[in-house]
């Protein structure tokens, strides 16, 4: 079924799923810096596939989970010394950074665009023959 | 004693950084030795196969040729079950298929990466330390016991699936089962807590469709979270980066979406066999899970 999928979409008999958005969009970026960045592929797959994300940020899960991933909730619980002593600095410093400076392997090289012509002519390949 | 390369992979660089932090934490109270990774590229996690299998495979097979060639290790370790799986798939891809190794090593070649040879194995943080400590060992560096705190282990589905890219599973007793895992129950059980029996332990978390089909995800999980407090559980151990974030993240989406309000919390097993080895809270980075579990561990008299 999965391959089925796979090969409408390709041939472009059927618009692509929300699954094939997400792994294009994380696949772009292992092939073009060798890592990934995990808010980037997020972000990017909510825009591609039309998301309010201010909307989820203010009102659903993904304004929760951030609130909680700063340990707010202890604010308003008045906890303030809780919150200043279980602040995720670290955490928030590495991937605010991230944001700027994305992950990268060094050593890539023309290791991304090797893998890109190879999966081209391998797909060549496959339609030549079907 | 093997020479170790510690693979963190993606998920620990980024939304996992509390698991890389508690098994950094842990391993030097536990003085084992690893040196990270030189230069590591991502694994291809469940996402690049769906383009083109051999990508999974060729970057797999990359980082393993970095650990020998540029390294002299022969043993990679990851604590992430999704580039521990592709490792080891690569792994036995190549070592059974002449024809994936040629396409492996010809790619390396022609983009002057280091080549792959299939000189080097791969071991998940958990076999490592059963292979290097075992349980015995652990205990007796325990300082701050768990105190009976009661745990649901969850390893995933992709620590012990597909069967057969796991060969030293199933090899009889000290080996890991693969219908049963049990290292992370062993030496937690070491470090003083009480295991649940928990049917869920090889489930899926749906990690891999975790924002493409969120309500599939949610629904795993809540499956997960509500097992693991029928079964008794204060704590779900994890030993994966995709699922501990699935497990928090549908946690919260199951409260705000459907109104389906879970409490057990959700902890690495670093983090918890780090308290008991003495560490901080702090060192292990507790704090910075999105699950709330400092209260209740403080409550309990662990911290």
């Amino acid at each position: 079924m999965k391959a089925l999928q796979h090969w409408l979409e390709s041939e472009g008999h059927a618009p692509k799923s929300r699954s094939t958005q997400f792994d294009e969009e994380f696949t772009r970026q292992c092939l073009e810096r060798g890592r990934i960045e995990d808010s980037e592929v997020l972000f990017n797959f909510l825009k591609t596939t039309g998301e309010n994300v201010v909307a989820l940020v203010k009102q659903g899960w993904l304004g929760t989970l951030i609130r909680r991933m700063n340990n707010l909730p202890l604010l308003q619980q008045g906890r303030y010394g809780a919150f200043l002593a279980r602040l995720p600095v670290t955490q928030g410093l590495k991937m605010g950074l991230a944001l700027v400076f994305k992950p990268r392997t060094r050593s890539w090289g023309r290791t991304g665009e090797v893998l890109r012509q190879y999966v081209e002519e391998q797909k060549r390949v496959a339609h030549a023959k079907a | 004693m093997s020479k170790v390369a510690y693979y963190p992979g993606c998920a620990l660089e980024g939304s996992g950084g509390p698991y890389d932090r508690s098994t950094r934490a842990l391993v030097k109270a536990l003085d084992l030795r690893m040196t990270e990774l030189e230069d590591w590229n991502c694994c291809g996690a469940m996402e690049v196969k769906n383009i083109h299998p051999m990508l999974q495979t060729y970057m797999s097979a990359r980082n393993m040729a970095i650990a020998a060639e540029k390294m002299g290790c022969d043993t990679v370790m990851a604590p992430c079950n999704g580039c521990y799986h592709n490792l080891k798939k690569a792994e036995y891809e190549c070592a059974t298929d002449a024809e994936t190794m040629q396409t492996v090593q010809d790619l390396a070649k022609k983009a002057d990466d280091p080549v792959y040879k299939g000189d080097v194995r791969t071991l998940h943080l958990l076999e490592w330390l059963m292979e290097e400590l075992g349980p015995e060992g652990v205990k007796a560096r325990i300082t701050n016991s768990l105190k009976g705190v009661k745990i649901a282990n969850y390893y995933g589905c992709m620590y012990t699936r597909p069967r057969q890219i796991f060969p030293e599973k199933d090899q009889g007793p000290g080996s890991e089962s693969s219908n049963a895992p049990h290292y992370m129950d062993d030496l937690l059980a070491a470090a003083g807590a009480v295991n649940v029996e928990y049917p869920l332990k090889t489930a899926c978390c749906g990690g891999a469709h975790t924002l493409s089909d969120s309500d599939t995800s949610t629904q795993l999980v809540l499956n997960l979270l509500q097992a693991a407090e029928e079964c008794g559980a204060d704590i779900i151990a994890t030993e994966c980066p995709t699922c501990h974030s699935g497990l928090e993240m549908h946690q919260i989406r199951a409260e705000e979406a459907f109104g389906i309000k879970t409490n057990v919390k959700i902890v690495y097993f670093t983090q918890l066999l780090g308290l008991a080895l003495g560490l901080s809270a702090r060192k292990v980075a507790l704090h910075e899970n999105v699950s709330d579990s400092i209260d209740f561990l403080h409550e309990k008299g662990v911290i």
